[in-house]
């Protein structure tokens, strides 16, 4: 058998078959994610959007440098905001054309330039409530008239109605469709050929922050028409990188466009550098790490499984280290948090009892006192890969330097049992059976319901561990049924509100706000930092951070920092929080 | 039908996403063919009164429940005997509070229908009734169980598999991950059989240290986990050597074949050869075998004839017996060496509980199953004329 493989092994050499011309020029990233879907209605999960990134654009792009956050315009040319900030008017740049990499081709020589109605008809789709997209909370309030054409093309749905009143006449979702895609709706119209107006319902100054996320991105009706259900495996998009090949939830190919209108890096030169990249989803931990290893692919993010083996003394392994590969570090854009049920009688808020309230209260502010976050530290991120967190909001951003810290989130045990007596359970005595849901089957995740599980022993609070399927978790929080969660959150654009929206109460279960938090306050704060023209911004954060901080609907734990390890190969990697691969800023030198 | 009753969840909950709201759980159940009709917003509820917030469930269709926000059970309205003028009237008159009231109204036409159907429509949903809010319901006329299961049998009757939960084509997907499931399987299958076939046959014949020593290596290489092998021969032959890649699935594909392919045979050889050996033992106590030797037969010929052909029957319906699972391909490898085969697209479908996935995959294994049980069936009557005579007799 043996000798079998060696004869093999000789005929087989890895090194042999590859083209060195085409290899040099080539990227190759494992991905940790499955990406399934090129449709841009499916943008939501992290390997989808990777690959979506390098096919089609936005109005406006992520600078490339990881901070400050700030943006570029992308497929917007110019535009001019006025109204008070309400209207927004802008041109898109002419020399943007969509290429077709499928055969037969939509247009004779593979290209069409981009305009407004392809713009109009992106937006509307991700929009339509007959489809299931997952981007439409990112544009829910934002322009007039979008939250009502969501619902007039949701089938069956009707206006709203008043008290007491019928709800009135059915309105046909296909016939909403077709005029919102002639005239527009209120908020987005077509001015001419290539220039949009957008009417927002309020100013928002992270506007084209938001714009930049992947929710916003365009390509054309015709591909849509032309694949119908197969528009998923069929990407046609305006971008540096065009369709190669695809192995669904395995493989994406991409290719530099041909004939790409050409952008300029900040250094001058032009850009895509890299003609090929290679994109595969690799679950498995190990394999992963030992592909970079051997310099199979071109970077990667240790996770906890390959952190210790990859990383020593926040440096590279000295093997990698000899080898000249770089380290390179994320800034935190999110929030890892042990968050409670709001609606739980043991631990929630029930609206009129103030007294138990106030127990419950203190209830969580002792769990959140007696919670071990060093060991959280050591154990769940190997000591290093995140940031104490301060409060709800990562440090980069432009408020949080500003902002009230959480008193409660520092392990400190004398007095989590001062708030115990508070709460009505001295020692322990009489506290209810907390039930921490787990979030998977791996050992970190049993490990992180241990964790809790010790720490709230010392409190004499008895914890049941109980195991889910991410599947599991997720079915609970959207009956409201799941008690006590580990919950993470990465921002998709760098402002505050994307995070103060997991705490609004209209954005309860299933919604985002899975703690299903309703409070007056926050709630009417909120809403004067995204649907009113506040001037104090930072004030209204600094009120809604205090609300977050006394009354804890989640336990704010850390925010995770992104380890990047990249071949000695591969430069120009800065990597940016909300847009983790831009490919096109990259370059090998093999 | 087991798949779509709930196994790994709610298979609409699963369809309809981690942000889904009440309408979309209902347009997954329409997707998924539990629903003949569904229409959203029949019933509009507006809370009156200071602030506050009620849920309403419904476990079964039958009774929908009112909870205050402790999830206290406050009233039950059964629903199978109303229609919805009369659920409206009893929505209206609901105690939930003092200083509470619902107002609910109508959409027009929809009196007559039956409540049920908004029970139906609210299954695997709680729709939050807040102050200031306006919540609606929908109505929905369910699918029997029984004509669900004729429409979905029917289509995998006619190899219609349709699409997984994330919009794939399930037919494209089998076709290509079967493909490369076999590239990775077939040829392990050959070279471990082969091997495992020649090894128990040198055993057998001669007995004594080659026999123990191979024996003994094989049960205690199988008490080894597979997945212990897997690592450690990838570790020595791909990480240390550097013979092979560590990973991947692109050309030229031998390249990346090779190392697993070798695994599975490895790993296949270890059982194969105690199987075999115990059959061709069974041979050389046969009459036939002692009187071949008695008139001095020796060597291949003997082996061949006496030992190995009489025993080809029992060692190929063993054989045909393994060839769905050649198909289904190998789940650790695939996911260890990155091979987009079809082992870890059942294993995901599984975790995900993606049920068109998994009803066609079981589908499928079960005709390959009963094929292989007839081609095994078939290959030892032909080559044993005795089966067929023993076939035929009964």
């Amino acid at each position: 058998m043996l000798a079998l493989l060696l004869i093999v092994a000789v005929a087989a050499h890895p090194e042999l078959p590859q083209n060195d011309q085409e290899l040099a020029q080539t990227a190759r990233f494992a991905l940790a994610q499955e990406a399934f879907s090129w449709d841009p209605l499916a943008s939501d999960g992290t390997g989808n959007q990777v690959i979506q990134r390098q096919v089609y654009e936005g109005l406006f792009e992520y600078l490339p440098q990881a901070a400050p956050i700030a943006t570029q315009p992308l497929l917007a040319e110019s535009w001019q905001i006025q109204g008070g900030g309400l209207e927004w008017t802008i041109k898109l740049r002419q020399d943007a054309y969509f290429f077709d990499p499928i055969d037969p081709p939509i247009w004779p020589n593979r290209r069409h330039q981009l305009n407004a109605d392809d713009l109009i008809f992106s937006w509307l789709r991700m929009a339509d409530g007959r489809n299931p997209g997952t981007g439409f909370w990112a544009m829910q309030g934002l322009f007039a008239g979008i939250d009502e054409f969501h619902r007039a093309t949701t089938p069956g749905a009707k206006p709203r109605p008043k008290p007491g009143g019928d709800t009135g006449s059915q309105t046909d979702p296909e016939q909403v469709w077709q005029e919102a895609l002639r005239n527009g709706i209120e908020g987005l119209r077509k001015i001419d050929p290539f220039t949009i107006k957008l009417r927002l319902k309020h100013p928002d100054s992270k506007l084209m922050v938001r714009l930049a996320s992947p929710y916003f991105v365009i390509y054309p009706q015709e591909a849509v028409q032309r694949s119908g259900a197969e528009f998923l495996n069929q990407p046609v998009g305006s971008g540096p990188y065009r369709y190669a090949g695809w192995i669904p939830k395995h493989q994406a190919v991409l290719e530099s466009t041909p004939d790409w209108r050409g952008q300029n890096h900040p250094d001058g030169s032009s850009l895509p550098q890299i003609s090929k990249i290679v994109f595969t989803t690799v679950l498995d931990d190990s394999t992963r790490a030992l592909q970079f290893e051997k310099g199979e692919i071109d970077r990667i993010t240790p996770t906890q499984a390959s952190f210790d083996s990859l990383i020593k003394n926040d440096q590279p392994a000295d093997t990698l280290k000899k080898r000249g590969v770089q380290l390179v570090k994320v800034p935190p854009a999110g929030l890892s948090m042990v968050a409670f049920n709001m609606d739980d009688a043991d631990l929630g808020w029930i609206p009129g009892d103030f007294d138990g309230n106030l127990r419950r209260k203190h209830l969580r502010q002792a769990i959140a006192l007696a919670f071990p976050y060093q060991r959280w530290h050591t154990v769940l991120r190997n000591g290093t890969w995140a940031q104490p967190a301060l409060s709800f909001l990562p440090l980069g951003l432009p408020e949080t330097p500003e902002l009230p810290n959480c008193a409660y989130n520092q392990t400190d045990i004398p007095r989590a049992k001062e708030y115990l007596i508070r709460a009505g359970f001295p020692d322990g005595n009489g506290a209810p059976l907390l039930r921490y849901e787990l979030a998977g089957t791996d050992p970190i995740d049993q490990a992180s319901g241990e964790i809790f599980q010790e720490a709230m022993r010392q409190l004499g609070i008895k914890v049941e561990i109980v195991p889910n399927t991410w599947g599991e978790l997720r079915a609970k929080m959207n009956r409201r049924e799941a008690q006590v969660f580990g919950r993470a959150w990465t921002m998709d654009w760098a402002d505050a509100v994307n995070l103060l929206a997991l705490f609004y109460g209209p954005n309860q279960s299933p919604n985002i706000n899975r703690s299903n938090f309703q409070h007056e306050k926050y709630d009417q704060l909120f809403e004067q930092l995204t649907f009113a023209n506040t001037k104090d911004r930072i004030g209204v954060v600094r009120e809604m951070l205090e609300v977050l901080n006394e009354e804890l609907p989640a336990i704010p734990v850390d925010h995770r920092i992104g380890y990047l390890l990249v071949q000695p190969w591969l430069k120009g990697v800065s990597i940016h929080p909300f847009d983790p691969y831009a490919c096109k800023f990259y370059r090998l030198e093999r | 039908m087991i798949l779509e009753s709930g196994f790994g969840g709610d298979p609409a909950l699963r369809l309809a996403g981690q942000h889904s709201a009440p309408e979309r759980i209902a347009e997954a159940r329409l997707h998924l063919g539990y629903f003949k009709d569904w229409q959203a917003g029949v019933i509009n509820l507006q809370l009156e009164g200071p602030a506050a917030r009620f849920y309403l469930q419904a476990l079964q269709p039958e009774v929908l429940q009112v909870l205050d926000v402790q999830n206290r059970l406050l009233q039950e309205l059964p629903l199978a005997d109303l229609n919805l003028r009369q659920l409206q009237s009893s929505l209206n008159q609901l105690a939930l509070s003092d200083e509470h009231r619902l107002y609910v109204s109508l959409a027009e036409g929809h009196a007559q229908q039956p409540a049920l159907g908004v029970g139906h429509a609210m299954l695997g949903a709680k729709v939050a009734i807040q102050s200031n809010r306006s919540a609606d319901l929908g109505w929905a006329s369910p699918q029997p169980a029984w004509k669900r299961f004729v429409q979905q049998t029917s289509k995998l009757l006619l190899f219609d598999f349709g699409r997984s939960l994330d919009g794939q084509s399930i037919a494209d997907e089998l076709r290509s991950r079967g493909g490369r499931s076999l590239a990775l399987t077939v040829p392990a299958f050959l070279i471990g059989t082969i091997l495992a076939l020649f090894a128990a046959l040198l055993a057998a014949n001669r007995l004594g240290k080659l026999d123990r020593g191979l024996s003994a290596i094989c049960a205690f290489c199988m008490a080894i986990t597979s997945l212990a092998w897997v690592l450690f021969l990838r570790f020595v032959f791909a990480a240390k050597l550097e013979w092979f890649p560590i990973a991947g699935w692109q050309s030229p594909y031998s390249v990346h074949l090779v190392l697993p392919i070798l695994i599975w045979a490895l790993l296949f050889f270890f059982p194969s050869f105690l199987l075999y050996r115990s059959i061709f033992l069974g041979q050389k106590a046969q009459d036939h075998y002692c009187a071949a030797r008695a008139r001095g037969l020796t060597g291949w010929r003997l082996l061949l004839n006496h030992m190995a052909l009489p025993a080809s029957a029992s060692i190929l319906s063993q054989l045909v017996l393994v060839l769905p699972f050649l198909v289904v391909g190998s789940l650790l490898l695939e996911r260890i060496f990155v091979i987009p085969g079809l082992g870890s697209y059942i294993v995901n479908a599984a975790i995900s509980g993606d049920a068109p996935i998994l009803r066609s995959t079981t589908f499928l294994i079960s005709l390959l199953y009963l094929a292989s049980q007839w081609l095994g069936d078939w290959v030892s009557a032909a080559a044993d004329p005795r089966t067929r005579a023993e076939v035929q007799h009964d």
